[in-house]
């Protein structure tokens, strides 16, 4: 009997931590609460050349869907990034990041080419086809950064994941698919 | 086996530069190395274990290294840590 009080208190206190933050994440991106990646965030089929299109691309979609304010600060941010150390990872993904005074929210952009892009580094020197993009503003808290890697670097270490990311063409599917492990 | 106890420095923890950085630095020698934290044991030389395991700043990991070169690769990490794995 203890032990069943002692299992649910501290269910419960699990199920309060996640809760807790998940509301922080959200909060982060201004307190909605709908998924991480929505469709209208996804972009599939691109023709794009080199990492800097890609980035470019990246930055001027961030504005046109009102996540940032400008897109040359935005994309300068990605750049500085960059020669920080290439977000290019393996297996043709890649995660661009910016912390920018420009961006208005936390966000996820995803950028899929047809055939990969040229220019940059990856730990296998495949071309990256997936860019998954994280905007993080200025104001947002020291660990959103953090949690939202993670997040997503454990799910490209998941074959099947990587498998079902560059299969899936149309930005519903890969939307679900990616909020379905991210969340 | 060689193990060493540190607190993680830097102030946005362990993300992608930094756990690029410490990955090839222990990448360099033949031992183990684990990261270890209170629930999980992370592969030091894995960029991508290291940034999935999201490790935040003020963090007290222990790095355990197994193996020919263990003394010298412990003490690699430990300094590494220490100085902020160059941030």
């Amino acid at each position: 009997m203890n032990d069943s009080i002692d299992i649910a208190a501290a269910t419960s206190s699990l199920a309060e931590k996640a809760q807790s933050a998940l509301a922080g994440l959200r909060a982060d991106r201004g307190g909605e609460a709908d998924a991480l990646v929505p469709e209208g965030h996804v972009f599939c089929g691109l023709a794009l050349g080199d990492r800097d299109d890609m980035l470019r691309f990246l930055s001027e979609q961030a504005v046109s869907l009102g996540l940032a304010r400008d897109a040359e600060a935005l994309m300068q941010a990605f750049l500085k990034r960059e020669a920080e150390g290439t977000t290019g990872m393996m297996d043709g993904f890649a995660i661009p990041h910016a912390k920018s005074a420009t961006i208005e929210r936390t966000a996820v952009l995803i950028a899929k080419d047809r055939v990969g892009v040229t220019g940059w580094d990856t730990m296998d020197e495949l071309p990256v086809r997936i860019a998954i993009a994280l905007l993080i503003p200025d104001t947002a808290g020291g660990t959103t950064h953090l949690r939202l890697l993670s997040q997503v670097t454990e799910a490209l270490m998941d074959e099947a994941f990587r498998d079902q990311v560059k299969s899936c063409d149309d930005p519903a599917g890969l939307a679900a698919a990616i909020n379905a492990r991210l969340m | 086996m060689v193990s060493e106890k540190v607190t993680l420095i830097n102030p946005q923890g362990l993300h992608m530069r930094p756990a690029g950085l410490f990955a090839s630095t222990m990448g360099k020698f033949a031992c183990d190395v684990i990261v270890h934290t209170t629930d999980k044991d992370v592969n030091g030389k894995s960029p991508m274990a290291l940034m999935a395991a999201g490790i935040p700043c003020g963090t007290e990991v222990e790095i355990r290294c197994d193996g020919a070169d263990e003394n010298e690769a412990l003490t690699a990490a430990i300094d590494l840590i220490k100085s902020g794995l160059g941030e």
